[in-house]
């Protein structure tokens, strides 16, 4: 009997402190702006751009139009003690400093969104060969964080004007010197054009409802936003919806949902 | 700002345009930091009558001049009664209400969350910048959550949701203050690693480090911002003694930071068995990786409690139990540097540590699609304390206390660790879940399960189907195996293939997809449990570990057998096992197309 009872109290207690459930990128609605002097692989004028002071770089990177550092050079220039790691096709996946390694710099501070981005710019472009990046396939500032001891750039890479998920993200960690102590990627070099959307998005909508348990299908629908999902090798256009924390995305041309996951961290 | 749903005769909503009142102060009336520590009473329930005789004036700061909770740090709102508009208006920012008012709830959300959040500021550590709305009275579905949340222009904003409880009246989220700093932090936490305002989180699987990780920094940074206004001869260490302890009848949820649960035989004598771990001597330890998966509160009567305690409680891997021992190992720091810095110091300077180790924590690549583990974050913390102030004292306090916790050194397993495991009969060494109606309740599209009742109750691969597996890892080390990645590579992959992200969170590719396990026993944590006078039923594998793996579709990696899969055929699923206490190891496993 205590036992029934204490499985039914668990039920409800799960219930109650729901798993969180996995991740994936959404759709970045405010993107930063481009730098007034961007590197080629920078696109020159953003996709639905808004203002956001933070973003805004002020320095040409030195290696504009190179292909970039070798991973020698990289280290050469920003530490012998830098760790990477190689992904598939021999892309750079993840790199590892320590406080203390190259500063940037001599008046670099981590508390300078400008210096911070200045700063993630040029490791962006010495790396670019190492990454992989594509012109085409063009990077966008979504956030930089800032404070006296550390800094860190949060890239997004966009395809056909809209933001890739879930991969395409790189993120670079500096120390309080600007030296370079962290970097991962997921960035993918070789994404195909994906097919012209032809579901409407209130079908789309239909779609993602149907997905749903059915307390859930009568619940109010938000977003709607449009993305390049990448399902394997494939590009697929999608729209982005969100159902009581839960995110939907659907596949734009066929109605597929391609993922569907609670969002709320309880 | 357009509000929905309220009723405009409820006089406990605000109007609907603001008036301007005074900026900066506010008077209230709270029961702070919960209606137990308020009254000093451990035994006053939601339904007592008592309750406004323990309220206290406090004085709210950073309000916003409209009347409403609205401040720099966070704004209240009402999601029941006022279709989410503010709910408390008082031109001369007056917000004193009794506790069955829901306006009283709203005013201590507002307290509770801009204290919190101004002291992240203070400490330069405020993410995200903008404020938080916090939704009191937000449904009635008995939980607590934060996420970044679409508003009508399609932006993400951070919002915090607090339910009532539909179990017990006059029970809500939003009165334990505990509940509210816990959800805030996620948002602190999920902004410092995504960057913000993305549907990212640190969790990527259902179950990892990650996700624990998240829990266990959110009730950590509870713990300590409350500390200060815990009486002595209440437990700091317990988190959540109003909603997660008086909620739901008959069961008690709250989670703690002392160093065993509350059903070991010594807790009482400041859980005296530490380190143990013992079936027959009633002691678990919370520490890695043997630790993890033991729940917290006591909801066990008799002799034999561990055990119990293993029989019983169904979510062994769930991210809020396994934190339990980071959040343990972060208080014990905390009350360490107490003892040289001070309360105020010491907690200021765990915050940041804590903070700081966050943002520097590694994101997922295809390489590694959950790349956080607790042993990944103690080595953060330690090599970034020095940048927020830790001395070499401190960082030597920190370092012994991960190492007592098995965070930091201890014995590694060693390479070869994993073999293939017993499995079913149905199909060795793995698992197979085909039976249709289950699959296609956990999946959420029935579409993509094409199999019927012919095949799909065989617990096997029958070509064209497609199934949920796991993997029975068994480990032969005494070292048990904890944080446990799993790469997974189809090596024949024109037969079986992965399905994609909607099923697969770790899909990489159709013939490689990641999933994580919790821990998998080594053979001495098996002889700790299976001894003496209370034998508990598991052994050194994951199915015996962890043997409810399979009622949930959390830890699952999911297959499509190809129509044109001969009968007959062996099809081998490799299986690379990354722990994060030791080397990665490589094990096959040949099914058979039935
Ligand atoms: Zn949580």
């Amino acid at each position: 009997m205590r036992t029934r009872a204490l499985i039914l109290s668990f039920v409800i207690a799960t219930a109650l402190w729901r798993f969180t459930r996995p991740v994936s990128p959404g759709p970045l609605s405010e993107v930063a702006p481009a730098p007034s002097n961007p590197p080629a692989y920078l696109p020159a004028r953003p996709f639905e751009a808004k203002a956001s002071a933070q973003a805004v770089a002020t320095a040409t990177p030195a290696a504009v139009g190179s292909r970039g550092l070798t991973w020698e050079g990289l280290q050469a220039k920003y530490g012998k003690g830098l760790r990477a790691e190689f992904g598939k096709g021999g892309r750079l996946a993840s790199l590892r400093g320590v406080p203390g390694g190259v500063p940037g710099s001599a008046d670099f501070s981590p508390d300078d969104p400008d210096e911070v981005i200045r700063r993630a710019r040029e490791i962006l472009v010495d790396a670019r060969q190492l990454l992989g990046l594509q012109d085409s396939l063009p990077v966008e500032i979504s956030a930089t964080k800032t404070n006296p001891a550390s800094a860190q750039v949060f890239f997004q890479e966009h395809s056909e004007g809209l933001q890739l998920a879930p991969q395409g993200k790189i993120v670079v960690d500096l120390g309080p010197k600007g030296e370079l102590v962290g970097l991962d990627s997921d960035y993918v070099p070789d994404v195909r054009p994906a097919k012209a959307a032809v579901l409407a998005a209130e079908e789309a909508v239909r779609r993602a409802l149907a997905a749903l348990p059915e307390p859930l299908r009568q619940a109010k629908v938000e977003g709607g936003a449009r993305l390049i999902w990448l399902a394997g090798r494939d590009a697929r256009l999608a729209y982005e919806f969100f159902v009581e924390g839960r995110q939907v995305v659907v596949d734009a041309e066929n109605g597929r949902i391609l993922w569907l996951r609670d969002r709320r961290e309880s | 700002m357009k509000q929905t749903g309220r009723e405009a005769s409820n006089s406990s909503c605000a109007p609907e345009s603001l008036l301007a009142a005074a900026p900066g102060q506010g008077q209230a009336s709270v029961l702070y930091p919960d209606p137990v520590i308020a009254s000093r009473d451990p035994a006053i329930s939601p339904g007592s009558l008592k309750l406004d005789l323990y309220a206290s004036a406090v004085t709210l700061e950073h309000l916003g001049g409209r009347g409403v909770l609205e401040g720099s740090y966070v704004e209240v709102r009402n999601g029941l009664s006022c279709g989410e508009w503010f709910g408390a208006f008082d031109s001369k920012n007056r917000f004193q209400y009794a506790h069955s008012d829901p306006r009283f709830q709203e005013t201590l959300s507002y307290y509770t969350g801009d204290r919190f959040r101004a002291r992240l500021d203070e400490l330069r550590y405020l993410a995200p910048v903008e404020p938080v709305r916090i939704v009191a009275h937000c449904d009635l579905r008995n939980n607590a959550y934060f996420q970044f949340a679409p508003d009508s222009a399609g932006r993400l904003y951070p919002r915090v949701c607090l339910s009532d409880s539909s179990l017990t009246k006059g029970a809500y989220y939003s009165d334990d203050a505990a509940v509210t700093i816990h959800e805030l932090q996620h948002a602190t936490t999920t902004d410092l690693y995504t960057g913000g305002k993305r549907s990212e989180q640190l969790n990527q699987f259902y179950y990892d480090e990650a996700g624990a990780l998240n829990e266990a920094v959110s009730d950590f940074v509870a713990l300590v911002a409350l500390a200060p206004a815990v009486p002595e001869n209440f437990d700091p260490r317990q988190f959540s003694r109003w909603a997660l302890d008086k909620f739901t009848p008959g069961f008690r949820g709250t989670r703690g930071a002392n160093r065993c649960p509350e059903y070991d035989s010594r807790f009482g004598s400041r859980c005296g068995g530490f380190p143990g771990l013992s079936s027959e001597a009633n002691t678990v330890s919370y520490v890695y990786p043997d630790g993890l998966g033991w729940p917290y509160a006591d909801n066990f009567t008799g002799a034999d409690k561990v055990r119990q305690a293993f029989n019983l409680y169904p979510a062994k891997e769930e991210i809020h139990n396994t934190g339990l021992l980071v959040t343990g190992a972060l208080f014990d720091l905390y009350e360490t540097l107490k003892l040289s810095h001070g309360e105020r110091l010491a907690e200021g300077l765990v915050m940041k540590a804590v903070l700081e180790a966050i943002r520097h924590l590694p994101r997922p690549t295809a390489a590694n699609r959950s790349p956080v583990t607790f042993r990944g974050f103690a080595a953060t913390l330690l090599e970034w304390g020095p940048a927020v102030g830790l001395s070499r004292e401190d960082l030597d306090a920190a370092e012994r206390i991960f190492t007592e916790r098995g965070l930091v050194g201890g014995r590694m397993l060693e390479a070869g660790w994993a073999q293939r495991g017993e499995g079913t009969p149905e199909s060795p060494g793995v698992r197979i879940e085909d039976l249709p109606q289950i699959l296609k309740s956990w999946l959420g599209t029935p579409d993509a399960i094409p199999q019927g009742i012919e095949t799909g109750r065989n617990n096997k691969l029958d070509p064209g189907e497609v199934v949920a597996l796991w993997f029975d890892l068994r480990n032969v080390s005494e070292v048990t195996a904890g944080g446990i990645l799993l790469k997974v590579t189809s090596l024949d992959p024109d037969a079986v293939s992965f399905l994609g992200y909607e099923a697969n969170p770790g899909f990489v590719a159709p013939e490689e997809t990641q999933i994580f396990y919790s821990k998998i026993n080594g053979t001495a944590a098996t002889a700790a449990l299976t001894s003496g006078l209370y034998p508990i039923a598991t052994s050194n594998s994951y199915f015996k570990t962890v043997p409810e793996f399979r009622s949930r579709p959390v830890t699952p990696v999911w297959i499509k057998v190809s129509p044109t899969a001969v009968r007959g055929q062996v099809v081998t699923l490799r299986v690379e096992a990354m722990p994060s206490n030791g080397s990665a190891a490589i094990v096959e496993f040949p099914i058979t197309i039935n």
